[in-house]
């Protein structure tokens, strides 16, 4: 070769080498990079084929297979000293066989998909020393295999690749730590915080993860991967990293038997709980990945304090809630138990010390109001029993299935004298099946119904009740005329302890609706309540219940 | 001299029942005695040779019916539970030990005392030709069945199913009891539905107004019972 076609040649691989620092740094992303780093090499140093991959924390990943400019559909994992790439990965050098065909490192599947006679494999170095990708190229079109110029220009190629490759990764590494700390904000439960944690550790570091968090005194494991084994060894490191607010584990100098490693988490320079990252054996985090893997275990510690500061929030509110209920329950009590207590206490003492100074019309009233009185006060205890057991899980919904229309009725008995002397229309289908319902509950809200339908409108006005069943639900309306509830109280008439203020201070503990509400929804039910458009109010409530499953009542029988 | 009237074992550890009730029922014919435990009520039935037992569940000495089941061992006398235990089970169980009928408190005079008299006609099985509450008349001997004026018109099976209660009015009968009365020991897919839709045709046969107290009530989870007077109806008041 003479020096004018010397000078020619690295004229042409300078501008070779130019073309590519532009390719590669235009790329939108790291797959279209690594293609365009073999084609370029392919043309730079008139190679057939060639292929490139990244490391991965398993090994290399080897994919972007070109015959030419023709794409192959080849990718596998080489893990290290597995193959060229598992070669250059354990070693950190180039690889070069002019005699492929009987090279003893070469991956089989690839010598002959591509009938590899000759390669040259570059690993992709950055300024950590770390390989962080790697390139083969295969059978050089003219001479006898390659050169020490291929071999230079390639590992020149491999520097400018390096710094393009490390800035998208740096990039792909903002980009999964903006998705995991959005997946963080939206995330409200604290549960689903840790479990976001986990997944996020998983999908970019192909880790199986643990959060330990102390419990009394003690670091109890609140989410962990599925098969993440988590025995004394592995608790011992965790104790030791959650006291010491340092890393212990696999691959530190603490308890390094244990499977992961685990990190303290640290926020407010306190020591919040334990991450603990299992650590398998030849897996590996680059540098740019172990920045990532720090980002993420300071962003999970910021998260999982939020999330234990919102719980403490909750818990206060919460005592403050059931502080106000408390008071609110004594009131009511105090109120509605003892309005009539007194009318029962009044009427039998008028009774017992009249001495004949009362006609029999007058006994007779006040006989019925301590009776009528006696019964609100049953029901009010019943209201109260059937709720708290609902609400304490110490009862649960015995469905039967019943007619409407006795429920209906057995509501109407209870009320007694309340409901004698009105005027209540029906308006359910004599075919109406039987539908499964807890007979207690239902009829109980039936009565707090009606008992509100009467309380509340005139007596001289009708009370309507409809049953239908309209979509494989029992649809139930109760009607009435009344003073209707103004708009602004719509949205709180099925809060506990809650009564319209225009009504008045008296007549009920404001439970009566929303025991409704809690039977209904132990049937998996709903209930509203709108206003009248001809006046007073409309309650309605569904009740699903498969129809296929239940006779009708309207066939003949055997 | 011996008292008149039937003889009422009464055991209940609750003084104010006690003395209510003590109170109540020997105006209405009835003869009490009182016991306050399980072990007194084992030791006084064979001497008391009661007519009836009214039994409290929750005793401070013994389980309710662990007593039931001595005491049927040691007396022919129904037992009625009066209670403050209103679940189904306990019902049922108390039933199958061997109650004769069960009343939760709290209960209205009337009611204990048509309870009282449809147990004791039930076992001194005197039974009438006809029967009759509030505006139903039926007919036993003609297969008459008759609400107000009217005759209404009941399949055989309806008409067996009433049959029943009206033998047992006044006390409740389990879902069991009454599918082996009506169909013996055939048996069908679903008795117990079989069952529920024909006291669901019935019913409103008997009782199309939903307004009108109920004749044939439903014991949630145990069964049925068919009242008997209209004063041992809720609001009593009613037809007042």
């Amino acid at each position: 070769m003479d020096d004018s076609s010397a000078q020619k040649e690295t004229e042409h691989s300078l501008r070779s080498l130019l073309r590519l620092s532009d390719k590669l740094n235009s790329a939108s992303d790291l797959d279209s990079l690594l293609d365009s780093l073999v084609e370029q090499l392919l043309e730079l140093t008139g190679a057939e084929s060639g292929c490139a991959g990244l490391r991965t924390s398993q090994g290399m990943s080897c994919g972007h297979f070109f015959l030419g400019t023709k794409v192959v559909p080849l990718s596998y994992l080489c893990a290290p000293g597995v193959g060229w790439a598992g070669w250059l990965l354990q070693h950190g050098a180039h690889y070069l066989a002019n005699d492929a065909v009987h090279d003893p490192v070469i991956v089989p599947a690839v010598r002959e998909r591509l009938g590899v006679k000759s390669g040259l494999a570059v690993p992709i170095i950055d300024s950590e020393k770390d390989v962080i990708a790697f390139y083969e190229i295969y059978n050089k079109r003219a001479g006898d295999g390659f050169t020490r110029a291929d071999l230079d220009h390639c590992l020149a190629a491999a520097q400018i690749a390096s710094l393009a490759i490390h800035n998208r990764l740096l990039n792909r590494n903002l980009s999964a730590l903006a998705a995991f700390s959005q997946s963080l904000t939206v995330t409200g439960d604290f549960d689903q915080i840790l479990e976001v944690v986990g997944s996020h550790i998983e999908k970019n570091f192909q880790r199986r993860s643990v959060i330990l968090l102390p419990v009394n005194g003690g670091l109890v494991p609140r989410s962990r991967s599925a098969e993440f084994i988590l025995n004394e060894s592995e608790l011992a490191a965790a104790t030791w990293s959650w006291e010491h607010g340092q890393a212990a584990g696999r691959s530190t100098e603490i308890l390094s038997a244990a499977q992961a490693q685990y990190l303290p988490l640290q926020a407010r320079g306190e020591v919040i709980g334990v991450l603990g990252v299992e650590v398998t054996r030849g897996a590996w985090l680059s540098n740019v990945q172990r920045q990532l893997f720090r980002a993420f275990v300071n962003q999970s510690a910021l998260a999982i304090e939020r999330g234990l500061l919102e719980q403490k929030m909750r818990r206060l509110r919460f005592l403050e809630e059931s502080d106000k209920v408390q008071n609110a329950v004594l009131n009511a009590i105090s109120h509605d138990v003892r309005a009539p207590l007194a009318a029962i206490t009044v009427s039998l003492s008028a009774l017992m010390t009249s001495n004949g100074a009362l006609d029999q019309a007058a006994q007779h009233q006040l006989l019925e109001t301590a009776d009528l009185e006696a019964r609100r006060l049953h029901r009010l205890v019943n209201n109260l029993l059937s709720m708290t057991r609902l609400e304490t899980g110490a009862s649960t919904v015995k469905t039967e299935p019943h007619d409407l229309l006795e429920l209906v009725s057995a509501a109407l008995e209870e009320l007694g004298a309340s409901g004698r002397h009105r005027q209540v229309s029906f308006d359910i289908p004599a075919d109406l099946p039987l539908v499964p319902m807890d007979f207690g509950l239902i009829t109980h809200v039936f009565i707090n119904l009606f008992s509100n339908a009467f309380k509340f409108s005139p007596p001289d006005q009708p009370v309507e009740v409809r049953g239908h069943i309209i979509d494989d639900q029992l649809e139930v309306l109760v009607a009435d005329r009344g003073v209707g509830v103004p708009p602004e109280d719509l949205g709180r008439v099925f809060d506990k302890f809650y009564r319209v203020a225009e009504l008045g201070p008296t007549n009920g503990l404001g439970l009566g609706l929303a025991i409704c509400k809690a039977f209904i929804e132990a049937h998996n039910g709903r209930i509203n309540l709108e206003n009248n458009p001809m006046g007073g109010t409309i309650v309605r409530f569904v009740i699903p219940f498969h129809q296929a499953a239940t006779l009708r009542v309207g066939h003949s029988q055997p | 001299m011996e008292r008149p009237g039937p003889r009422i074992l009464l055991v209940d550890d609750e003084g104010s029942i006690q003395h209510t009730l003590s109170t109540v029922l020997p105006p209405a014919g009835y003869t009490v005695y009182q016991v306050r435990n399980g072990k007194e009520a084992l030791q006084k039935v064979q001497s008391i040779r009661p007519d009836l037992i009214l039994l409290d569940l929750g005793l401070p000495d013994m389980d309710g019916t662990e007593v039931i089941h001595h005491l049927r061992e040691r007396a022919i006398a129904p037992i009625i539970v009066i209670s403050v235990r209103d679940g189904e089970n306990e019902k049922v169980t108390a039933l199958d030990t061997g109650a004769h009928d069960y009343l939760t408190k709290p209960f209205t005079l009337p009611e204990l005392l048509a309870r009282m008299r449809a147990t004791l006609r039930s076992v001194n099985a005197t039974q009438d030709d006809v029967f009759a509450v509030g505006n139903l008349r039926v007919d036993l001997r003609r297969r008459e069945v008759l609400v107000g004026e009217s005759t209404v018109n009941l399949t055989a099976t309806e008409y067996d199913l009433l049959k029943v209660l009206i033998h047992h009015a006044g006390n409740v009968r389990t879902h069991h009891e009454l599918i082996l009365e009506l169909w013996g020991r055939t048996q069908y897919q679903d008795p117990v539905h079989l069952l529920r839709v024909t006291m669901s045709h019935l019913r409103r046969k008997l009782q199309p107004d939903p307004m009108m107290p109920r004749y044939i009530v439903t014991e949630p989870g145990v069964g049925y019972r068919l009242r008997t007077e209209s004063s041992h109806y809720p609001g009593n008041a009613r037809h007042a």
